[in-house]
């Protein structure tokens, strides 16, 4: 994992429009996401680019705003004093409680293909992207590993 | 120039399919003087077109129309919208294959033999043997310019391979290497060599790799006797009342339906859509699909025992630098009486990007696919080295590609599904590959081994198989159907059993044998 500085330069700045996820609910989902999948160093707004996502989905799929208000509101009362008052711990178990719900294994579906398939947050995870026009790897270390000597192999 | 062929031709050669049989068989049949014409379902992408990214580029190439899947395999719960991974393009899936091209081994043309009875498995000696098959697996090999045979040099060993090969030579194994592809290691046939891209499943970008896109295709049609005709997918395969089919039906890119007659049939769908074609051809004649009086088509479908080791280590591999499959381990894919499993397997180095390997890690039943440890893993991405394993799989007649009693494609056409349960061969082999793949990453120091099971099938054999009796399977050792002498099987469908070895040059083989047969028989008339 590369250092944050690197992630705040690639993420955007730019302030996005929701379309159909109100502001409360995208910010709680984005809260819940940095629960869901922990990445301590990476910026919030790569976690948005998932919600945005979830967003441009709702515009299209009418159930989805549905599933998702009621998914955040179902999890507030599981977990009784509501999300942002839990501790981590609590977030967590909370979380696990609901693994099974159609709402929770969209939110986890939707972040595992979305956030890592995004190619700003490549670079933060050491994974170079797109090569063939830059030559391949030929000469960009296709063989540069130092830890294993030529005669271990 | 590419030739434009009438529909009312009732003189030519039409295959259905364009990939690494009906790809090979095109080309083959067309520097025969034989005028041939191939339909392709997919559209042809020309590989300036391909992306390094992987999914833009599984949306670019695979088979997406609807599969359904049932059974015990862990497909069915990790993937049951898309089982398999084919392509919908010209060239069919060798445009997206890594390049693996093994010879099988002897025993694995006649395992009826050498297993003996295995309850629950269909096993079946091939009707050929492996010397039969030899002086084309020697063809294939030139023609796809497979590294360590005719005097191709080895690729050079990427990163992921160097981890890989220094595990496999501290636990004692003696065969690793770079492995036989169908990757140029220097220019050759007209293309370059390979610039270690490590995009090998996203097409032919680099031109490096052979498919029939840019090899057997062109090659084809610049001798005047090849029609590759795209986005064309055949609905129903006809026949005449004597039995002998007579051409195709087939829908053209805005839904219009054509009728292309034929003098000979060659299906190369690969053997999901290969079965599934000659199951929705059911006429009065033939009630239960064509060239199906045994009742074997769909039946017999293999996958490869298979699944992927993944090492997590404490310093940087950059797996994803270099050719994706270029590394082997092949001291296990011997039958060795003293386990306790029939068959063997291979162990391949394979790397994902990112967005891929978050999918694949997510199918880890141990961390569930998301939680500080999933993200753990994900982050040691610099860090992990990765090998996927083959192995021969049982045939089962119960393993087996139907149509969906309901649910209906584009075209109103039932749906395959696809039926696997593990058998328990290939549960003791995977468990043992699990172990054997894990212990060569402890042998270099992984902090950390993870089990991923199979993965979509990119494998796709058996479901109409060669047999030497008409009851036990679907077409003769040359792909002839049993029922209909105008009727061939050109792809992975044919294969009786899958052996431990990538398909595809056995596939290619088939095809240029297949090919000088058909040329054989038309000539006495067929």
């Amino acid at each position: 994992m590369r250092k944050t500085a690197e992630a705040t330069e690639l993420g955007s700045s730019k302030v996005y429009k929701y379309q159909r996820l109100p502001s409360g609910l995208v910010e709680q989902l984005v809260s819940i996401y940095r629960t869901m999948f922990p990445h301590s160093t990476v910026p919030d707004e790569f976690y948005q680019h998932v919600v945005r996502k979830l967003d441009d989905q709702a515009a299209i799929d009418q159930d989805l705003s549905g599933l998702l208000s009621d998914g955040v509101e179902a999890l507030n009362r599981r977990a009784g004093s509501g999300w942002t008052g839990l501790s981590e711990e609590a977030r967590l178990k909370a979380l696990k409680e609901a693994e099974q719900t159609p709402f929770f294994q969209r939110l986890r579906s939707d972040f595992v293909f979305h956030f890592y398939s995004n190619p700003a947050i490549w670079p933060l995870f050491g994974y170079e992207g797109p090569s063939n026009d830059k030559g391949g790897y030929l000469h960009r270390g296709f063989n540069d590993i130092d830890w294993i000597k030529g005669e271990e192999v | 120039m590419p030739r434009k062929f009438d529909l009312d031709d009732g003189s030519l050669m039409v295959i259905i399919g364009s990939g690494a049989g009906g790809g090979t068989l095109g080309n083959e049949l067309a520097q025969k003087g034989i005028r041939t014409l191939i339909l392709e379902a997919g559209p042809r992408i020309e590989r300036e077109q391909h992306v390094d990214d992987e999914r833009q580029s599984f949306g670019q190439l695979t088979w997406l129309d609807k599969r359904t899947t049932s059974g015990s395999w862990a497909v069915a719960k990790n993937y049951p919208k898309v089982p398999a991974w084919t392509c919908k393009v010209v060239g069919g899936t060798t445009v997206h294959w890594a390049g693996c091209a093994l010879r099988f081994q002897e025993h694995e043309f006649r395992t009826k033999d050498v297993y003996g009875d295995i309850p629950g498995a269909s096993l079946l000696n091939w009707p050929l043997t492996l010397s039969e098959i030899e002086p084309y697996y020697d063809k294939a090999e030139d023609k796809l310019g497979v590294t360590g045979t005719h005097g191709i040099p080895l690729h050079n060993a990427c990163n992921n391979q160097i981890v890989m090969a220094a595990g496999a030579k501290k636990v004692g194994y003696k065969e690793y290497f770079t492995g036989n592809m169908a990757i140029n290691s220097r220019p050759r046939d007209g293309r370059p060599a390979t610039t270690q891209d490590g995009f090998c499943y996203q097409g032919i970008r680099s031109n490096a790799k052979w498919s029939t896109l840019n090899t057997e295709i062109p090659k084809g049609e610049a001798t005047g006797n090849l029609e590759v005709r795209p986005q064309c997918q055949v609905l129903r395969i006809e026949h005449d009342n004597s039995g002998k089919v007579t051409g195709v039906v087939y829908a053209d890119k805005r839904g219009n339906h054509h009728r292309q007659r034929a003098r000979i049939v060659c299906v190369a769908g690969n053997s999901i859509e290969t079965p599934r074609l000659l199951l929705n051809s059911a006429s009065s004649k033939y009630p239960d699909g064509l060239a199906n009086s045994s009742g074997q088509v769909g039946r017999n479908y293999m996958r490869h025992t298979s699944g992927t080791v993944w090492a997590i280590f404490d310093k940087p591999v950059r797996m994803h630098r270099g050719i994706t499959m270029a590394g082997w381990i092949k001291d296990e894919r011997y039958h060795k009486p003293n386990r306790d499993f029939v068959g063997g397997y291979y162990m391949e180095i394979m790397h994902l990007g990112l967005s891929f390997l978050a999918g694949n890690m997510a199918t880890n039943a141990d961390f569930g696919g998301w939680g500080s440890e999933y993200t753990r893993v994900m982050e040691a991405y610099e860090n992990i080295a990765g090998m996927r394993l083959v192995g021969e799989d049982m045939p089962q007649a119960t393993n087996c590609v139907t149509l969906n009693p309901t649910e209906k494609d584009q075209f109103g056409l039932p749906i395959p599904n696809i039926h696997v349960d593990d058998h328990p061969n290939d549960i003791a082999m995977r468990n043992d590959a699990y172990e054997r793949g894990g212990m060569v990453y402890d042998a270099v120091g992984a902090t950390r081994i993870i089990r991923v099971p199979e993965g979509l099938a990119a494998h796709n054999l058996g479901t109409c198989r060669q047999s030497a009796r008409h009851e036990d399977g679907v077409c003769n050792k040359w792909g002839q159907t049993h029922d209909i002498k105008n009727l061939f099987i050109s792809d992975g469908s044919q294969f009786t059993t899958g052996a431990a070895a990538n398909p595809t040059l056995t596939i290619v083989a088939l095809a240029i044998r297949q090919a000088e047969y058909i040329a054989d028989q038309m000539a006495k008339h067929l």
